[in-house]
């Protein structure tokens, strides 16, 4: 998961925890440690290697469009699942989503609807075979 | 060759009095001979037969006594005759008594019969000779009719000389005379020649006589009087028109059907500095800015070539160089037959206008992205709040007494309102974003969008919501949806206690399609009928009707960034219908204001 603002990660957490995802859920705080962290697991084949990628749009250093942009670069990550999750309820931004093959969860501002991100995520991951 | 038609008149006029004094004068001439001629025979006639008569009588005695001397001596009575060719006197028995024949001409033979006949070679006269009531011989005369030639002779030479000297005379007289009509023929000759060498519609051709020539120069001289006093007519109104054109703020011009400008007023000269007679025609094309050049041939062509008013806002280049925004305007003048006579345009300096136009867009650009921004930055603090306090609601109510369960549930319901807050005004920032839409949306689509993303709102309500037939219109599928969203979701929830009624239709209105959202609500004091449009105007602070009073502005911001407008007609207590227009048209995409994202 890349996302910088913490009460947004721990509500994600307690999405997955919810729904019993069987997920090992790794933070990247900004852009550049996420970009890092696909950067290790490409060159070791011991470090964490993501299976789905939970990312924030507004990210500091480098934004998240970038980082889903050169993951899709990436030799080993170029079609695992991506699902946004961000505050933007821009039409722009859905439409680039959907270009780069991500799915589009929008932050509510209501702590059950919040919670749906487990639904969707469970969905997700069973679509595309992992679950 | 000249042919009679081409001569001059003087020429013709003298030959016609030639040709009918001669016709006349001939004709004249020759009745008289005729007559005389027939006068003359008749007078010999009667001459020659009492001649013949007084000579028979004188001739009785010598032949009734045979005597050929006496009869001869009768017979020389003639000699006073010189045209008696031969006189002679026959016996009963036809033999001759007595001749006289001065030049040998032989006598006539002889005939009883008393009779004046005309022959080829003269008149022979037969008369008998009678004693007591007896004829006794007959005188036989011959006479030549040389004296009727001579007279011929006499009255042809005679009538020859009055020729000639009448046709001399009529020469002088007519070469005098056709100055009478050739003179005021002249005139206008004159007359005509100056006028349309000079154009000078003063000139007047002078009156000579009081007859039809005198009338056609007087006509003549009323039809120039009618041309000048047009032509001055004219010369005013140009005059004024230059004034006016003068004196006016704007650059003005005319040109001609084809599109050729030939008239630049005194405000392009300081403009474009000297060298002006170069705008002209065509000429004033490299005056225009090269960016702007091709779209306004392109629109001035399509002027010339249909009629249609030329209007177009471009860069001309000023004397220093420089280049300046300009509205031209320029419309067709049209003759009473409707055919095109001249165009007459103008061209305004708005650079000022244009430069403020444009810095107020930026403003309002870096405005709209700000409050982009800012709406955008704020929903995740925003977010945060109201999203842990309603945790800290469910997990910590325990450990708080009422007053913090009530502090709490303040916390709560302010980020509730502020997340919705922000959330709306994001959309209301984003309804003025431009979409540049290449293909029409079908409205009845985005109806049906609209249904689905309110269908909890509807099944709650209970409402009816309907549409007539949608057309295909140019507004962005998002920005429709919002409006119709608004609209609709606004009759949903301004209801009253029957179930909401909701209807959608829409209607041709010149270059707008017209949409008519109607229902049987609660309605709206006409006096709010602005009011409402207004951003965060709330009419009902009730909890029952809740809302950030932000949709209308919305509604509003996204029809007028299409060009359309938006308004309500409603009666309080019956229901309302808001109305709004779209163009049916696509408009030009305007690429400063495309949307962009904020991360």
């Amino acid at each position: 998961m890349a996302e910088d603002n913490l009460p947004d990660a721990l509500l994600v957490r307690e999405a997955i925890r919810l729904e019993n995802l069987p997920l090992e859920v790794h933070m990247a705080a900004d852009g550049q440690a996420a970009l890092a962290f696909i950067a290790r697991a490409e060159a070791d084949q011991d470090a964490p290697c993501p299976q789905v990628l939970l990312l924030d749009l507004n990210l500091p250093k480098v934004d998240g469009f970038e980082v889903l942009r050169q993951l899709r670069a990436s030799h080993r990550f170029q079609s695992i699942p991506v699902l946004i999750v961000s505050s933007s309820d821009s039409p722009g931004d859905r439409s680039q989503a959907e270009e780069f093959g991500a799915g589009y969860f929008r932050k509510p501002p209501s702590y059950e609807e919040f919670l749906k991100l487990g639904v969707v995520l469970k969905e997700m991951l069973q679509d595309k075979g992992i679950l | 060759m000249r042919t009679f038609r081409d001569i001059p008149i003087k020429q013709k006029l003298v030959i016609m009095n030639m040709a009918a004094t001669t016709a006349a004068l001939l004709l004249a001439g020759l009745g008289i001979v005729l007559t005389d001629s027939l006068l003359f025979r008749r007078y010999l006639q009667r001459d020659l037969s009492s001649l013949a008569k007084i000579i028979a009588d004188n001739s009785t005695a010598a032949l009734t006594f045979n005597d050929p001397r006496a009869a001869a001596e009768t017979l020389g009575a003639l000699r006073a005759r010189t045209h008696v060719l031969s006189a002679c006197i026959y016996r009963p028995n036809g033999s001759i008594l007595a001749r006289y024949a001065p030049r040998g001409s032989a006598c006539p033979a002889v005939d009883r019969r008393d009779e004046i006949r005309f022959s080829r070679e003269g008149v022979v006269v037969s008369q008998g000779i009678l004693l007591t009531g007896q004829r006794v011989g007959t005188l036989m005369l011959f006479y030549d009719l040389g004296e009727i030639a001579e007279r011929i002779k006499l009255y042809g030479s005679t009538v020859f000389g009055v020729l000639t000297a009448s046709s001399l005379l009529a020469l002088l007289l007519s070469s005098r005379l056709r100055t009478v009509i050739e003179n005021p023929i002249s005139q206008l000759v004159r007359a005509s020649t100056l006028v349309s060498e000079t154009g000078d519609y003063g000139t007047r051709a002078e009156k000579l006589s009081g007859d039809e020539m005198g009338v056609l120069v007087d006509r003549f001289n009323a039809m120039l009087a009618g041309i000048q006093s047009r032509d001055d007519d004219l010369k005013r109104e140009r005059e004024r028109f230059r004034f006016m054109a003068e004196s006016m703020p704007q650059k003005i011009f005319t040109a001609t059907p084809t599109g050729d400008v030939d008239y630049l007023n005194r405000q392009w000269v300081e403009f474009a500095g000297p060298g002006l007679e170069r705008i002209e025609d065509w000429g004033w094309a490299q005056f225009v800015h090269p960016e702007d050049l091709e779209e306004n041939l392109r629109l001035w062509r399509h002027s010339i070539e249909t009629g249609e008013p030329f209007h177009f806002e471009h860069r001309f280049r000023r004397a220093d160089g420089k280049y300046r925004w300009h509205l031209s305007r320029a419309h067709a003048m049209r003759d009473a037959g409707g055919k095109i006579s001249m165009w007459i345009g103008s061209s305004t300096d708005i650079h000022e206008q244009k430069e403020k136009e444009e810095a107020l867009r930026r403003a309002n650009d870096d405005l709209q992205q700000f409050a982009y921004a800012a709406s955008h930055d704020l929903q995740e603090p925003i977010r945060n709040v109201a999203v842990y306090s309603e945790i800290v609601s469910r997990r910590y109510h325990d450990l708080l007494d009422a007053e913090g369960q009530q502090f709490l549930g303040f916390l709560k319901e302010g980020g509730r309102r502020l997340a919705t807050l922000v959330n709306d005004l994001l959309a209301y920032t984003r309804a003025g974003m431009a979409e540049i839409v290449e293909a029409p949306v079908d409205s009845s689509v985005v109806f049906e969008h609209t249904l689905a993303s309110l269908a909890e709102a509807i099944r709650e309500s209970q409402a009816t919501v309907t549409c007539g037939p949608l057309p295909r219109v140019y507004v962005g599928e998002a920005h429709l949806q919002q409006v119709f969203q608004n609209l609709i979701g606004n009759a949903l929830k301004y209801r009253n206690e029957k179930a909401p009624c909701i209807h959608v239709s829409a209607v041709g209105r010149g270059a707008d399609w017209c949409f008519a959202v109607e229902d049987n609500g609660i309605g709206i004091d006409p006096k709010y009928k602005e009011k409402i449009f207004g951003v965060f105007k709330r009419l009902h602070h009730d909890r029952n009707y809740s809302g950030t009073g932000i949709g209308l502005a919305i509604c509003q911001r996204v029809v007028e960034r299409y060009g359309g407008r938006i308004w309500v007609e409603s009666q309080p207590a019956k229901g309302s219908t808001f109305f709004f227009t779209v163009p049916r048209h696509a408009q030009p995409g305007d690429p400063a204001q495309v949307e962009s994202s904020v991360g």
